[in-house]
């Protein structure tokens, strides 16, 4: 036999670089081999289906709730005002009403300029006193969230504002002190200094505090003579006329757009107590019962404003009142179903009340966290699985292509096609359910309070963020793998199984 | 036929004293490593191997066939030695030559066909086709006169799972010879066959030989094998045990071989 000749034997012959497939050609073998394997893909798809909508349900009811926690309490502020400033025009708060309000004011960085007059304290005075207000607020709030235990320890049984007045005792401080510093949990939210500078000034801080309020119910008995026997919500159905003006002459503080939508609030609550007290009437309770084939027991307020919102009872409850001997003129059909569209609206409200009240938002906000990291957990765990298997078992037919002549970068093109594909519409697919099964759910908790209180760009942002961690997901738990397979020879491939 | 006649033109030089080699191993050596025990399988391996022959390497389990043959298909790297094929140094090939020599100038043979499940036949014998970037409906025309020739055009449409041991490996054929490569693998092609269908194989692998001029290398236990190969290689150990024309070992057969059967 010739011996090897070393120079010449290297010289390469005959062979080229192998033709890269383009990416069309790729994607067509990738859709192909789908179509062939459509059973397997369909577990996989199922996996990330399940992964994604659950992870989808958990954010979608999420923020469905805190949308519609958020709204609530604004639409029960301003469903209230007129009440409110009823309330808050007829007599003064309390001493703890006036410090919450002082410290709110402080929080909003603004001057309580109605209870400094009513005070008539100076700029500097009010300043330190909303301070003072802010610290016992929150040592309050603060020791409100103490155990029995612990507060028993620390307070003994002094309650509310009453602890600072029983801090005030030296002995008492010393043991609370004392008993603090055996919790080494807790923290008190000012310091110590602070603390005793508080207590200090604590007599002067409720000297002041009984100032506004006899201010405020100095300003609320000379509103009271302007009322000329009206009650208060017929009063204030003129807030942006006469009785406005007298308002800020008492004292109190009215600004034009409170005004606005105090008086037509009032307005409807007068027409809503008239037409309410329609059915104390005999005649008007047997005929309405007649219409509903009912008995005149079973009417109620609700079920009346019920009877109200469609258009027909309206008119023939009108002509009914007119004819019974009750002043409708100025009612129309549309006043009566809006004033029922309101009082349903204000029903629902107090149903769900509940997600505004659930103990404290930020326990709720800490559950909805957990909730979701665990439902990412659950869903980078399921796809990863999935395509992990789904690979793995194909690690033979890798090295099966790669004998064929297959590059390194086509066996990676192809399982990031097929895996981004796989992701995309398992993702689209459980994006969809979840958000299906999230707001139905959804629905049924909150009903009609749903409409207008859904985030709908923060949920298609939900959407677009799951179906991108279903396809990355999907896609890295592929990638890897198949091209770690791919960089062996093929026959180190088929050893591996 | 015009494409394949060329192919032999270029493999096999009409002068056979000027035989060409086409697969040639220096010193080849290949240990596998679990932990911290190593196997030598192959101790130094040198042959030559000419363009238009057909070998069989024969050899106990174990012996090394196997781990050989994935060495000179560029399978599979070396632990020591050269294997050159086409003059060509395989270990100096980048990973993108090596594909090029995988898809055109071998093709492979496997004992379990390796097929790939989820396609018919002829998307099959199409893919390597696909991967030297011939045209889709010039691959289709092409892969059905490849089934054709091991006699499966009928089946085309068929998948893997629905064929017998037989057909399928007929199929892996037709796959291997896609591109018309000059060389051929085969890794116990018969093994996992029974005798009649293995005779069909081993039919069409001397059809191939000898009308395509195509080199054949077959790693084996069969001993009809044999019959149609020029030359036989027999390791052991890791080690060329004999290399010997078969008109040589033809009167062993006869009195050994006979006596086995």
């Amino acid at each position: 036999m010739l011996p090897p000749d070393e120079d010449n034997t290297l010289k390469r012959i005959d062979i080229q670089d192998q033709a890269r497939l383009g990416f069309l050609r790729t994607l067509s073998m990738t859709i192909n081999g789908m179509r062939h394997r459509l059973g397997r893909s369909v577990v996989t798809i199922l996996v990330i289906v399940v992964a994604i909508a659950f992870l989808m349900n958990t954010l979608s009811e999420s923020m469905l709730k805190n949308s519609v926690a958020g709204r609530l309490d604004e639409r029960i502020k301003e469903l209230h005002t007129a009440a409110n400033l009823a309330t808050h025009l007829s007599q003064a708060g309390t001493e703890e009403q006036v410090l919450s309000r002082l410290a709110a004011a402080g929080e909003e960085e603004t001057i309580p300029s109605e209870l400094q007059s009513m005070g008539g304290f100076s700029d500097a005075t009010i300043t330190e006193l909303t301070e003072q207000a802010a610290q016992a607020t929150a040592i309050v709030t603060w020791l409100e969230r103490l155990n029995y235990g612990q507060r028993r320890r620390l307070l003994h049984d002094a309650e509310g504002y009453g602890v600072f007045g029983w801090l005030r005792e030296p002995e008492h401080l010393q043991r609370f002190e004392t008993e603090l510093a055996t919790m080494p949990s807790l923290k008190l939210p000012v310091t110590t200094e602070t603390l005793h500078r508080f207590l200090e000034a604590w007599p002067t801080t409720r000297a002041r505090s009984e100032q506004i309020r006899t201010g405020w119910l100095e300003a609320a008995n000379r509103l009271a003579t302007s009322l000329d026997g009206r009650s208060m919500i017929e009063a204030l159905s003129d807030a942006e006329g006469e009785f406005g003006n007298q308002v800020r002459e008492a004292g109190f503080q009215l600004d034009a757009t409170t005004a606005d939508r105090v008086a037509p609030q009032a307005r409807e609550m007068l027409d809503v107590k008239r037409i309410e007290q329609t059915i104390d009437s005999d005649a008007m309770q047997i005929a309405i019962a007649q219409r509903l084939d009912i008995l005149p027991g079973e009417i109620d307020p609700k079920l009346l404003w019920r009877f109200l919102g469609s258009g027909s009872n309206a008119s023939w409850f009108l002509q009914r009142m007119t004819e019974t001997g009750f002043r409708a003129e100025d009612l129309s059909r549309e006043r009566l179903r809006e004033l029922s569209r309101i009082y349903r609206e204000e029903q629902a409200l107090a149903s769900v009340a509940w997600v505004r009240d659930s103990a404290d938002r930020r326990i709720l906000d800490q559950r909805m966290i957990w909730l979701i990291g665990v439902s990412l957990i659950v869903c980078m765990v399921g796809i990863t699985n999935a395509m992990l298997m789904s690979v793995t078992q194909r690690f033979r037919e890798i090295a099966t292509m790669k004998c064929l002549g297959a590059l390194d970068g086509f066996i990676a093109l192809a399982f990031i096609l097929e895996a981004c594909m796989l992701g995309f519409f398992g993702g689209l697919l459980g994006a969809l359910v979840g958000l299906t099964i999230g707001m139905s759910r959804m629905f049924g908790t909150f009903g009609s309070l749903l409409a207008g209180a859904i985030p709908t760009f923060s949920l298609l942002l939900a959407v677009g963020a799951a179906l991108f961690l279903g396809v990355i997901l999907a896609a890295l738990s592929t990638v890897i793998p198949a091209l770690q397979a791919a960089r062996l020879a093929p026959m180190e491939a088929m050893r591996v199984e | 036929m015009r494409r394949d006649t060329s192919i032999s033109r270029k493999t096999m030089p009409s002068d056979d004293a000027t035989l060409r080699v086409i697969i040639r191993t220096v010193g080849l050596t290949k240990h596998y490593q679990v932990k911290n025990v190593v196997t030598e399988a192959l101790r130094g391996i040198d042959v030559e191997i000419y363009t238009g022959e057909f070998i069989s390497v024969m050899g106990p389990s174990g012996s090394g066939k196997s781990t050989f043959f994935n060495m000179i298909g560029g399978l599979d790297g070396a632990t020591g030695g050269r294997v050159f094929i086409d003059e060509v140094d395989v270990a100096q090939l980048t990973a993108v030559e090596l594909a090029f020599l995988r898809c055109r100038k071998i093709g492979y043979i496997f004992q379990s066909y390796n097929l790939i499940t989820y396609m018919t036949a002829l998307e099959n014998v199409t893919t390597p086709m696909a991967f030297a970037d011939v045209p889709p409906d010039e691959a289709r025309h092409r892969g059905m006169e490849l089934l054709e020739l091991v006699g499966l055009a009928d089946r085309w449409f068929h998948r893997p799972i629905e064929m017998s041991g037989g057909q399928q490996q007929r199929v892996a054929i037709a796959r291997s010879m896609a591109n018309n490569p000059s060389i051929l693998l085969c890794d116990e092609p018969t093994a996992n066959l029974d005798l009649k269908t293995g005779s069909g194989i081993l039919r069409i692998l001397r059809q191939l030989n000898t009308d395509r001029g195509v080199t054949i290398i077959c790693a084996t236990h069969d001993h009809r094998m044999l019959d149609i190969c020029n030359r036989l290689i027999w390791i052991r150990d890791g080690r060329v045990d004999r290399i010997a024309k078969r008109d040589e070992v033809h009167i062993e057969v006869g009195t050994i071989g006979g006596e086995q059967q």
